[in-house]
Order: C-alpha cells, then sequence, then structure tokens
C-alpha cells in the first residue's frame, strides 16, 4: 500500500532535509491517519449499527438457543427470534465483519465466526459478545509461534500472515465443549481451543493440505471427524481430530457440506450440485443423482434420519437412496443454510434473510 | 401615481396641437412617422420572431451556484452511471416472454433501435445483443455465453434453453421483468451525435412514438422512460401550450368587447396587444434566447396586461370622444391623462419581474428577462401605438355615447350602479370591521395551513409531467416490474488519480452504504464496495460465505478491473455512490442529505472527498436547498419593492399599509392553497408570488391613487372611493378577470408545473382584485381619514 511506502520513505529523509521537517511530516501523517481511524475503524473492530433490515440480509447460519433462534450474516448482524422465525431482533454485536456461523453449548454458552478471523464468545445467551481473536491477534500468535520453534517455513507464512491483515474468515465451527472448540476457514485454517478461545493450538500440521485449501465444513460423529473443502478436498480423522487421514474423491470440484451418518457413512455435495456418498469411510464413493446442477451449500440431517440439502437456486432436496429429489416447489432465493425446527419444519436463510419452509410443503 | 382628474378642455374650444409634454408633440405631431416606424420595427421583429425555437433545457432548471450543483458540473462529464439512457419495456400481453412471436418482433425492434443515430451500441442492451450473456461457475472456473442459445429456431427446445439461460444470467429483474412478461431494451445515448450535433429530444421522441405506435400495432404493450423521453413529451407539452394562448386572445377579446361593444377599439386593443407579444417574441431570439417551458407563460402575461392598459386607454378616448372631442384630441387628452399612470403601473410590474433576478436558477432570470422585455414593449405599444391608432381609427359612436352614460355624477350616489353601492359600504365603520374580522380569520387560518408549505416536488414519477400522463403510468410499470427507481441520489467520492480502489476509501464508502441502507425511504444502494461483496463471493465458486468487502487491497484492486464503468470513473480518481430512493419529497432527501454530509465531515481527508449530489434526487436536493432560501429572499424583496414604490407614490406609510395588507393576505392564501392542493415550493411556483404581487399592487395602484386625491382634497373616504371606482374600478375588474383568464387556461396543460402556475396565479389575480375592491376601502376607513391627512397637510394638494 502507498500509506506504508510514504511512512518507511519518510527515515531516509532524516540526513536529506532534517529534522525539524520530520517532526512536520511525522505530525501531519499521524494527524491524518488518526482522524480516518477515528471515524471508520475496521470491520473486525467497528461494532455493527442497528439495522432494521436484518430480516432481510444475507444470513449465513442459525442455531437453536433453547426455545429461540440465533441467526448470523453479512455486516456483523445478530439477530434473535422468540417465535420460530416469524420476527427477528437484533442482538448488538462488537464487529461487523460478515458471520458465517454460530454455535451454543447451552442456552448461556455461545460462539460465533466469521471473516477476518473472528471468532465471538457469549456467556450469557447472546446478550453479550466478545471478540476472542481477531485475524491480527491470530497473525501475531503464529509469528511468535514459528519464531520460538525457529522452523523457518512456518516463520515464512506468519510474516505473509501479518502482511496481509486480517483478511481471512473462517468457515465453519465445530463445537466440542463449553470451551472446547475448533475453526475452520479459508486457506486452509484449522484451530482448536479448549479453553473458550483464549489459546489456540493449530491443526494445520495435521492435515496435509499442501495448496491451503479453503477448508468450508466440519463434521464430527462419535469418534471420526471430517473436514471438506475446495477442489474435492477432503480429510478424515478416526481418532477425535489427533491425526487426519486424505481421502481420494472422484470429484475435483469443491465440497461445500458434508455429513457423517451412522456406521462408515459420508455424505459430500458442493459444487453444481455433486454429491457423493460412502459407506466405507471413504474407500468407495457413488455419485448421487441430481436433477438441478445448482451448488449445494448446506445440509442437515433430519430428526426422521433424511438428508436434507440446500441449494443456490433456491430448492431444497432430500437424498432418497441414491438420488436427490426436490422437496420445495416454489423457487426461494439463493439458500445459504438450513435447520430443522422444534416441530420438524425446516428453517432456511437466504441471502435475502430467513425463510421458514413447512413441513406440509415437502413431506 | 397621478390620475389628474381635471377635465382639460371643453369641445368647443379649438386644439393647439402645439400643447402637452414634449413626448407628447414629438409623437402625436408625427403621427404617420410614429405608425410607419412601429411598421418597420414589427416587419423586423416579426421575422425574427419566426427564428424563436422552443426548448427544454434540464441544466436551466439548476441553481448553478449551489454548492452540490457545483460539484455536480464539475464532475458531470465523468459520472458515466449516469448517462443519459432510456428503458424500453417490450410487454408480451400474451403472457410469457418465452413465446417464438414476442421474440421475433423484439429482436426486430431491438435490431431498429441499434441502428437509430446516437444510441451508444457499445453499451446498449436487449435479449438480443451479444452482450447478455449468463454465467456459470464449472469446476474450471466461469463459463457462459448469450442467453439466445446458439442455433436459436424459435422451437420450444430453443425456449426452453433460453429460459434457462435467463434464469442464470442474473438478469431478472434488470434485463427481464421478475414476472418474466416483459423485457427491456436497455438504450444508453450519446450526449453528441458523430457529427457532433447536440441531441434533438424533440426529435427522438417523436422517433420513439413512431416504434412505439408501430410495435404496439403488432400487439405488444410498450413503455418508454428516460431523461431524453421526459424532455421530449415537455417540448411537445409547450407546443400544446400555444392553443392555450389562441384561446385566451379569443376570451379576453370577447370580454373587452363585451367591456366596450365596440369592434373597432376592441380590435386595436387586441391587435396592439398582440403586436407587443410579436415584439417580445422577436426580440427573445434577437437576444439569444429561446423560448422554453417556464418562459411561454410569459407572452400570456404580456398579453393579458396588454389588454387590460389598452382597455384602459380606449376607456378614456371613448369617454372624450362622447362628450364630443374629436378622435385625435381624444387621444392626445387620454395619452395627456394617463401616460404617467400608465407608465408607473407597468414599472411596477417590471420591478415584480426583476426581483427574479436575484434568484440562482437560470429558467427564472430568463423568465424575468423576458417578462421585463414585454413589459418595456407594452409601454411602446400600449400607451403610444395604441393611442396613435386610436388618433385614426376613432372609436364607434354608439358605443361613444354609452361611455359617456355611464360617466356619471361622482357625488350622486343614487345614480351609481349597484356595485359600486355595495362596495363603498366598505368605507363604512360596520361593514370595514366586518371585512377586516373576515380577512383576519382567513389570514389566520390560511397562515396556520400555510405552516405546512413544503419545499420541493411531493409527488412520484417525473414531477414535471402530469400523474396521469403516458410517461408517469410507464414510469409506474417500470418501478413495480423491474423494482427499479427512478429517483437516484449519487454521492461522489473524490480521490486522487489512481486510487480510486484503496481499501481505506472503500472501507468508507462500504460503512456510508450500510448507514444509509438504515433509511426508511432508501430502497437499495450501489458502489464498487457493495459490488466487491459479490464478485468476492463469485470469484470463489459462488459461495455466499464469501459474500464480504474484504481487507485485501490487491484483491479490491483486482476487482475494480473488471468493475463496470460507472461506478468509477477512467482516470480512477472518482467513485459514485448509487441510493435508490422510494421518493423525491423534500423530507426524504434531507435526511439522507443530512446524514452524508454528518459522513463526510467525519471522514473526509485532503485526499479523500464524499461530495453530494448527482443523479435526479441529488439535483433535487440542491434545489430543494435554494429554492428554499430563495422562496423568503424573494418575499422580502417583492414586498421591499412594491412597498417603495407605493411610497414613492402615495407619500404615506398608512396608505402603504392599506395597499399592501391585502396583497400579503392573498400571498398567505397561495400558499395556503398550494397546502391544500399538494403542491410544493419548486422552480415553477417560486415566481408566481412575485408576479401576482408585482401586478397584484396595479390593482391599489389605481384605486388608492385616486382614493387619495380626493382625501387630500378634503372629500369624504366614501366620496373619494366611489369617485376611484368610477374611474378604474371597472378597468381593474376588467384587469383581474382578463389577467385569470390569460393563464387559467393552463390548467389543462400537459405539463403539470404550468398548470399549477396557471391555477396559482389565477386565484392570486382574482383575489388581489378582491382585497383591492374590499379590503383597501376597509383598511383605509381606520388608516386614512380626510381629517387625518387635511390637519398633517393642510391644503397642500390644492396648493399644487
Amino acid at each position: 500500500m502507498f500509506s506504508q511506502k510514504k511512512a518507511v520513505a519518510n527515515p531516509i529523509l532524516v540526513n536529506v532535509t532534517g529534522k525539524l521537517l520530520i517532526i512536520v511530516f511525522a505530525a501531519l501523517l499521524f494527524c491524518r491517519v488518526g482522524s480516518v481511524m477515528a471515524a471508520i475503524p475496521d470491520a473486525i473492530e467497528r461494532p455493527a449499527i442497528e439495522s432494521t433490515l436484518g430480516a432481510h440480509s444475507v444470513l449465513m447460519s442459525v442455531t437453536h438457543l433453547g426455545d429461540k433462534l440465533i441467526a448470523v450474516g453479512e455486516r456483523g448482524l445478530i439477530l434473535c427470534s422468540d417465535d420460530s422465525g416469524n420476527s427477528w431482533r437484533q442482538l448488538s454485536s462488537p464487529v461487523s465483519v460478515t458471520l458465517t456461523g454460530v454455535r451454543f453449548f447451552d442456552d448461556k454458552n455461545g460462539y460465533a465466526i466469521g471473516h477476518g478471523g473472528i471468532v465471538l464468545r457469549t456467556t450469557n445467551g447472546g446478550v453479550d459478545w466478545e471478540v476472542q481473536l481477531n485475524g491480527r491477534q491470530l497473525a501475531d500468535h503464529l509469528l511468535q509461534y514459528a519464531e520460538e520453534s525457529g522452523n523457518e517455513e512456518s516463520l515464512g507464512q506468519a510474516q505473509l500472515l501479518v502482511a496481509d491483515g486480517p483478511d481471512k474468515p473462517f468457515l465453519d465451527l465445530l463445537l466440542l465443549g463449553r470451551d472446547h472448540l475448533v475453526v475452520v476457514g479459508a486457506y486452509g485454517f484449522a484451530f482448536e481451543s479448549k479453553d473458550g478461545g483464549e489459546t489456540w493450538v493449530s491443526w494445520m500440521d495435521r492435515i496435509d493440505n499442501p495448496f491451503g485449501l479453503h477448508l468450508y465444513s466440519i463434521r464430527k460423529q462419535d469418534s471420526r471427524v471430517l473436514i471438506v473443502g475446495e477442489q474435492g478436498f477432503v480429510a478424515l480423522s478416526e481418532d477425535g481430530g489427533e491425526t487426519f487421514e486424505t481421502i481420494e474423491t472422484p470429484y475435483e470440484g469443491s465440497f461445500f457440506t458434508a455429513q457423517l451418518m451412522g456406521g462408515d457413512d459420508i455424505v459430500l455435495a458442493g459444487l453444481r450440485g455433486n454429491t457423493f456418498v460412502s459407506n466405507d469411510n471413504g474407500q468407495d464413493w457413488k455419485e448421487i443423482k441430481n436433477p438441478i446442477s445448482s451448488s449445494i451449500i448446506a445440509s442437515f440431517i433430519h430428526s426422521d434420519g433424511q438428508v436434507i440439502m440446500a441449494n443456490q437456486a433456491g430448492v431444497l432436496l432430500g437424498l432418497r437412496e441414491n438420488r436427490l429429489v426436490p422437496l420445495t416447489r416454489k423457487r426461494l432465493p439463493p439458500l445459504t443454510n438450513v435447520l430443522e425446527q422444534a416441530n420438524g419444519s425446516v428453517l432456511a436463510l437466504s441471502i435475502h434473510g430467513p425463510v421458514s419452509i413447512d413441513v406440509g410443503d415437502f413431506k | 401615481m397621478k390620475h389628474q382628474s381635471t377635465h382639460f378642455a371643453s369641445p368647443e374650444e379649438t386644439f393647439d396641437p402645439r400643447s402637452g409634454s414634449f413626448i407628447e408633440r414629438v409623437l402625436f405631431n408625427h403621427r404617420f412617422v410614429v405608425i410607419i416606424i412601429c411598421a418597420l420595427v414589427t416587419g423586423i421583429l416579426g421575422w425574427q420572431a419566426t427564428k424563436l425555437t422552443i426548448n427544454a433545457s434540464f441544466e436551466k432548471t439548476l441553481p448553478t451556484h449551489q454548492e452540490y450543483i457545483q460539484n455536480y458540473l464539475k464532475y458531470e462529464n465523468e459520472l458515466t452511471g449516469l448517462g443519459n439512457a432510456l428503458r424500453i419495456a417490450v410487454v408480451n400481453p400474451n403472457g410469457s416472454i418465452y413465446d417464438a412471436h414476442y421474440l421475433e418482433l423484439l429482436r426486430q425492434f431491438s435490431d431498429e433501435i441499434f441502428l437509430l443515430p446516437g444510441v451508444d451500441r457499445v453499451q446498449m442492451a436487449s435479449l438480443w445483443t451479444p452482450s447478455t450473456r449468463w454465467i456459470g461457475v464449472t469446476e474450471d472456473g466461469l463459463d457462459g455465453g448469450p442467453v439466445i442459445p446458439e442455433g436459436y429456431d424459435g422451437s420450444p427446445a430453443s425456449l426452453q434453453e433460453l429460459k434457462a439461460n435467463v434464469a442464470r444470467s442474473g438478469q431478472i429483474g434488470q434485463l427481464i421483468a421478475a414476472d418474466e412478461e416483459s423485457s427491456i431494451i436497455y438504450m444508453p445515448l450519446l450526449s453528441e451525435s458523430a457529427t457532433g450535433e447536440a441531441l434533438d429530444y424533440a426529435k427522438y421522441s417523436d422517433v420513439l412514438e413512431e416504434l412505439r405506435a408501430k410495435y404496439q400495432a403488432e400487439g405488444l404493450e410498450i413503455h418508454i422512460t428516460g431523461f431524453t423521453k421526459v424532455m421530449g413529451d415537455l417540448i411537445e407539452g409547450v407546443q400544446a401550450v400555444l392553443w392555450f394562448f389562441a384561446l385566451a386572445v379569443v376570451i379576453a377579446t370577447i370580454m373587452v368587447f363585451w367591456y366596450t361593444r365596440c369592434v373597432r377599439s376592441t380590435f386595436l386593443v387586441v391587435f396592439a396587444s398582440l403586436l407587443a407579444v410579436v415584439w417580445q417574441l422577436g426580440i427573445l431570439p434577437t437576444l439569444g434566447y429561446v423560448l422554453d417551458p417556464y418562459s411561454i407563460l410569459v407572452p400570456f402575461l404580456v398579453f393579458a396586461i396588454g389588454m387590460s392598459h389598452g382597455a384602459q386607454k380606449m376607456n378614456g378616448i371613448m369617454q372624450d370622444v362622447g362628450r364630443g372631442f374629436d378622435k385625435l384630441v381624444a387621444a392626445r387628452f387620454t395619452f395627456r391623462r394617463l401616460f404617467m399612470a400608465g407608465l408607473t403601473a407597468l414599472l411596477a410590474d417590471a420591478v415584480g419581474f426583476a426581483v427574479l433576478l436575484v434568484i440562482d436558477i437560470k429558467v427564472i432570470q430568463e423568465l424575468a428577462i423576458a417578462a421585463s422585455i414585454g413589459v418595456a414593449v407594452l409601454i411602446f405599444t400600449n400607451l403610444i401605438i395604441l393611442p396613435i391608432m386610436l388618433s385614426y381609427v376613432g372609436v364607434g359612436e354608439k358605443a361613444a355615447q354609452r361611455s359617456v352614460i355611464n360617466d356619471i355624477d361622482a357625488d350622486n350616489v343614487k345614480k351609481m350602479p349597484a356595485l359600486w353601492v355595495f362596495l363603498d359600504k366598505f368605507t363604512q365603520r360596520q361593514w370595514a370591521i366586518g371585512a377586516l374580522i373576515a380577512g383576519a380569520v382567513l389570514a389566520v387560518v390560511a397562515f396556520s395551513l400555510s405552516t405546512q408549505l413544503k419545499i420541493g416536488d411531493l409527488d412520484q414519477g417525473a414531477p414535471e409531467l402530469r400523474q396521469d400522463s403516458r410517461y408517469n403510468q410507464d414510469i409506474a410499470f417500470m418501478n413495480q416490474h423491474y423494482g427499479a427507481s427512478s429517483d437516484v441520489m449519487a454521492i461522489m467520492v473524490k480521490t486522487p488519480d489512481g486510487e480510486c480502489s484503496q481499501y481505506e476509501t472503500l472501507k468508507k464508502i462500504d460503512a456510508l452504504e450500510w448507514q444509509l441502507r438504515q433509511l426508511p425511504s432508501v430502497e437499495s444502494t450501489n458502489s464498487l464496495a457493495l459490488l466487491s461483496r459479490r464478485v468476492l463471493s463469485g470469484l470463489n465458486e459462488g459461495n455466499p460465505k464469501w459474500y464480504e468487502f474484504l481487507p485485501n487491497q490487491s484483491m479490491l484492486n483486482y476487482i475494480t478491473a473488471g468493475a463496470p464503468r460507472g461506478l468509477y470513473n477512467n482516470s480512477c480518481n472518482l467513485l459514485t455512490v448509487y441510493v435508490y430512493l422510494q421518493d423525491h419529497k423534500a423530507d426524504t432527501l434531507s435526511n439522507i442529505v443530512n446524514h452524508v454530509e454528518a459522513f463526510a465531515k467525519d471522514n473526509n481527508t485532503d485526499d479523500v472527498q464524499f461530495l453530494l449530489a448527482a443523479g435526479s434526487a441529488g439535483i433535487q436536493a440542491a434545489t430543494n436547498i435554494s429554492v428554499k432560501a430563495a422562496w423568503y429572499q424573494m418575499l422580502f424583496l417583492v414586498y421591499g419593492a412594491v412597498a417603495l414604490l407605493s411610497l414613492i407614490t402615495f407619500r404615506s406609510f398608512k396608505a402603504v399599509v392599506v395597499a399592501l395588507l391585502p396583497l400579503m393576505l392573498t400571498s398567505i392564501m397561495v400558499e395556503a392553497l398550494m397546502v391544500q392542493l399538494g403542491m410544493g415550493v419548486k422552480v415553477a411556483t417560486l415566481p408566481v408570488i412575485a408576479l401576482g404581487v408585482g401586478i397584484g399592487i396595479d390593482y391599489a395602484l389605481y384605486i388608492l391613487s385616486i382614493t387619495m386625491v380626493g382625501l387630500r382634497q378634503g372629500t369624504s373616504l366614501s366620496q373619494s372611493y366611489l369617485r376611484a371606482l368610477n374611474f378604474t374600478g371597472k378597468v381593474v375588474m376588467l384587469t383581474g378577470v382578463t389577467l385569470s383568464v390569460g393563464v387559467i387556461t393552463w390548467i389543462a396543460s400537459p405539463i403539470k408545473f404550468q398548470a399549477d402556475m396557471g391555477l396559482l396565479l389565477a386565484f392570486m389575480f382574482i383575489w388581489n382584485m378582491l382585497g383591492a375592491l374590499i379590503l383597501l376601502p376597509a383598511l383605509a376607513h381606520f388608516l386614512l381619514k380626510p381629517k387625518y391627512i387635511s390637519t398633517t397637510k393642510p391644503h397642500a394638494e390644492s396648493v399644487l
């Protein structure tokens, strides 16, 4: 960036033009930067403004909180619904980045993740959210860690991260306990914290992801942990995440969502609606027929055992044996996430806000 | 203003041609030369008038010195996204657009548009242009093609393919309506043709209407919107107004004839007034002016003022002829009596118009200039040429006799017409109190209403045209089916050269946009920052989790390089933030403006500045600010000028109060009427009060000056007033009604602001007349008593 170059160039001027000029220069520079910072901070430090548009905005993730629902989305929006998604009110949020995931451990403790390497934590049921981690801190941690380890390669990578600034999102979140969570994200980011986000351990050396592919989804069932991502990347751990093995699939496109089913079953779905099922922990894969070639972004396992998926054409699909069946007739806006409601109906999130889909519509 | 009430001579005495003022002698002793000169001037100016063009200029309606407008004009050429474009919605009345017949007609239509001169063919878009493409994400990156499938043959299979392509083109809501029953031909226009000629709105509009007719005959439904069409419709409307002029002439002629019952003199008065109009229309192109939808009211006013002054002249001559004078002598006596009076009245009108020159909006200034020219011309045609022509032609014998029968003894109340007797009652205490209480009540009610007076345009659609006009129906269609608001405010963001994609700047824009979208009247926004959110998601295989404004300079540079034009300029030093609004009501606009101003105050740096305003709503906001300031400034000036003029004429402060209070009541009532009719203060209504007051003071001048002469001679108020009524009362009524008639025809104008102006002016002319006839004597009862005047100025008048 130019401003950085100027700042670096100034000390060179010291010898040439004398100290007085430098003081003036520095003062001018600081004044300007100071006023800019005061006006509009970066999104990772800027609390979300009050908005009436929450329920019509791009929402990314939704979860149950007791009998309430909590959803997150663009511009740091955190929304709460007390009536099964009919109406939404905004909760205060300390950031303005796009939030990509939210999970609650119980009706008090929960986490939200998002762009800029953001991890937020609440301990009072979503009333107050605190930043546990942002991309700047993360890069500093990694640099410190790399310096301590003395590993040249990771030092170089950490220095790059610091230079890049907080521009890398977390894309999915796995909650294993009140204080125990794993976050995955862009460029192969994968970190674990066992103390509610105070300290973090990198999983990146356990996952063989040399090209830093984006990791879109992380799932756990018993001791199996599954991570899927860009360009057909799939990694499976059978020891609760201690070690991962990269799984070969017949597809080279990206997987955006995955489910671990009973036994050794795995379901993967992603770009252009490509969907694959394995019954043997990824040894063999079979392609699932999908009538709509539109990317599948999210999925969940319905309480009746059926896997339901949401695609960008605004259609919910049900996985029946070897094919996907459209469950909704009316085209909805492009969908971003789905959640089963208490009564068995489905709440979908879209780029224009939440949409309730009645059970009768797809059963 | 001095109305001399003494008779000059009796018919028996021989008239001395060397008598009278210098001007009179010069003019009347060389009558033939004057007529010849007049004929020559008329010939020349008449020929010039044929060169007069009617045009509508957008820039002339802008307050050019207003800060926002300055910003706009400075960067106008860089704001490509606000370019002049037409949108033609082609509807298939038989249902969906996936219909072979519809698509074939659309192709022909699109091709015809493509070949029209002045169309920016690179930017033009329709379903059939190759630039309309679909894009899909594949494992290898992006894939795409034209929405019209290769080998399209109108078969059900290719229609199906087209439908699929449209679905993934992202054009639904843009080029294709949400209900998929219509599609748009987007038609950007070049501001200059290849040969460098400016766009001729009227001609273009005609071409579009021909195309509309042609394809509607084929069974399609066509809606056309865009600035060029508004201007075309406006010019067409102005041409229609010319017929109203003919109508106004006919009505005014009938009225003057009804008043005089003399064909000869009626013809002369109409002729002289039309002469004034011809001269005025001839002078305009000579001085380089054109007639626009605003200044077209001037010929009406000039004609109407000419008619009333002409009628007054003729009235005098008629009475003198009726008393037995020769027509030449009668004409000279009338000239002697009324030249100064007429001159003063016309100068008062001119002051009313000249005040408008302080308003920093060119159409209003040109209106003021045109009106001043018109009034100056009237001094020649109606104060000089008319009496000279009358001195040749004379008046009808019967009519002259009739005018003298009416010329009765001012002191004999019993012989007065009933109306005069009724009006005279207002000089008595009881009636005066009643009139003043009624006036006060009206004033209070009107004032409380007028506090709700709004600045700006209050209706949807193009404010220049009527709500139910073809154009505004087309706008409504577009808004309904394409969700595209026609009210756009554009915020300009100035950066150093080549730094339009800087993260710090775009971050501010991103934050501002989201803040603005929280305002209830904002429907949507667009900017490079918002585009970067969408594109980032697209670059990451369309995954919505990447919908974010990323703090990554190289990514922002990459996105900027591929961004469509309109979001930033060629030298990458100006960004545009578009704010689409629900309406252009004054409150809506000031809300946005205030928010952006506050934001700019906090965020502007030496390098990066947020500047208001462009786009239709931005211009409107700036105009509102100017108009609001001008409204009070203009009221202050016009009343100041009129008060000064009255003071010079009457040399009495109390008389000034008597003359001005009725005018003020009318001004307040006009504001209340505007509230009732849902009209705001805007460029079109701004001149109305100045014109109304400037012309309205005439009545008070006519009536009060003669009343004052009587009072100063010691006669009672009642007698003085009756004498004034007898001298000028009829003419005042004739003037009021003629002026009203002159402008009331506009109510039928297809141009909304002309209809508004016509209605308000007609209202003002009538109420000012009533005020002069009713409130003026009532106020005089309390303020102007003969005793009072004779004690302060004993016998002063009679000595003079």
